[in-house]
């Protein structure tokens, strides 16, 4: 119990070693080097007794890249027959990517429904909120839930907002021109 | 730079050096994170009167697709030298000399960063010269580890490096522009003090195989001195409340 307190709730820099590999694994923040388990980022050291490991609680803001699950902000930039690229520029926990990652939408992911045409789903310019799929880029994404979809739309004739018009339809309050989307329930509140 | 007018004496009488170091006593540094607002990691780091100042993006999507690995991020160096940071003026474009030095950077710096943990994604080093007075390349390696460790980046553990001279016949640590020029040998090392890795080697000139070794070991003393100062560093902006 003496040792387990000299290990915990320590501030470490990388490099700092934090004990030996019989006494705790290495767990996330840190990695082991000939015996030695070792820091790998500015942090303050944990434990967790039961998988017997140690990490490192980062000082930093984590993570910095979008992780599965994690739904995320971004603007459709190029619509083709069966995928479309989103640029993702944030996630809704407020963490801010720095020059965005690109994500792919698949035909499939678009609707629970059958798509006939990925341009009935969403257009150029969207602002959509999507779940991601996988853990590295080029991140997958899906929108195929209700909260998940459109959330901000542009008149394809004039440009200016457009507004909800029943499910997945929206106007032009301009120029009354309809469109087709899938919406997402949160549909004008980004 | 270099070879202009006459050899300066730089060993004097008393064994001190042309600007009164003893033989293996550092320049004047200073240690600075964070002093870029947009970049992900930031430092400065002033050796007597080499400044530099190295910023940190990433891990993010990588501007060159062709570059990317399936398995790791790839780390991307660049070493420059400011257009006014030399008595001569420095073309700006990336000179023979600038572009060795980057990949040598990158090469002493990759063995630390875990870049395993992020396939498919850049970590991009931008290290700027703004006033060059010898050993920049070793300013350059110990200011970019700390703007990495700044940016939150996993690594194993932090750079130091320092360069080695044979100046007059007698060794002595952390040459400055006047001893690099007149000198007889220039070894620029890094190591990794927590591993007990070196990571940069570099011999320009002659030693003997004594000098080599005895040159090594001055190098490893100043770069443990070095490693002591980031370490504080970061402690002092991140971890201040503890101790």
């Amino acid at each position: 119990m003496e040792r387990l307190k000299e290990i915990i709730n320590r501030g470490v820099l990388p490099g700092d070693d934090i004990c030996i590999i019989e006494e705790f694994m290495p767990g996330i923040g840190s990695f082991s080097k000939n015996g030695v388990v070792r820091a790998a980022w500015i942090g303050v050291t944990a434990a967790d007794l039961n998988t017997r490991t140690v990490h490192v609680k980062p000082v930093h803001k984590f993570p910095q890249l979008p992780e599965r699950n994690s739904v995320v902000i971004g603007v459709v930039v190029l619509v083709k027959d069966e995928y479309a690229v989103i640029k993702i520029f944030e996630d809704l926990k407020g963490n801010r990517y720095l020059n965005g990652f690109t994500g792919v939408l698949h035909i499939s992911q678009a609707s629970d429904t059958h798509v006939k045409d990925l341009y009935e789903v969403i257009r150029v310019g969207d602002v959509v909120k999507a779940k991601v799929l996988n853990n590295n880029p080029p991140y997958n994404i899906t929108i195929r839930e209700p909260k998940l979809g459109v959330v901000l739309a542009f008149c394809g004739n004039c440009g200016s907002v457009l507004r909800k018009a029943g499910s997945n339809m929206l106007k032009c309050p301009k120029c009354g021109r309809m469109e087709k989307r899938k919406l997402s329930l949160d549909y004008g509140r980004v | 730079m270099g070879g202009k007018g006459e050899k300066p004496k730089l060993i004097l009488e008393d064994g001190r050096r042309h600007d009164g170091r003893a033989f293996d006593e550092l320049r004047k540094i200073k240690m600075q994170v964070g002093v870029l607002k947009n970049a992900n990691g930031s430092a400065y780091v002033e050796f007597g009167k080499t400044r530099v100042v190295a910023a940190v993006y990433g891990p993010r999507e990588p501007t060159l697709r062709h570059v990317v690995s399936p398995y790791r991020a790839v780390l991307r160096c660049r070493y420059h030298m400011a257009p006014f940071s030399t008595d001569d003026r420095k073309s700006p474009a990336p000179s023979r000399r600038e572009i060795e030095l980057s990949k040598v950077i990158r090469e002493s710096l990759e063995p630390v960063v875990m870049t395993e943990l992020y396939p498919r994604t850049s970590i991009d080093v931008f290290m700027e010269v703004i006033s060059a007075d010898g050993g920049t390349r070793t300013t350059s390696i110990t200011a970019a580890s700390l703007a990495l460790a700044d940016a939150g980046i996993p690594m194993k553990d932090l750079v130091a490096a320092v360069a080695v001279g044979k100046v007059d016949g007698v060794l002595v640590l952390d040459i400055d522009q006047v001893e690099d020029n007149w000198g007889e040998a220039d070894m620029p090392v890094a190591a990794t003090p927590a591993l007990d890795e070196i990571t940069l080697l570099q011999l320009n000139g002659t030693l003997t195989k004594d000098e080599f070794r005895e040159g090594l070991e001055l190098a490893l003393k100043g770069i443990k001195e070095i490693y002591r100062m980031q370490k504080e560093t970061l402690k002092s902006k991140y971890l201040q409340v503890e101790e």
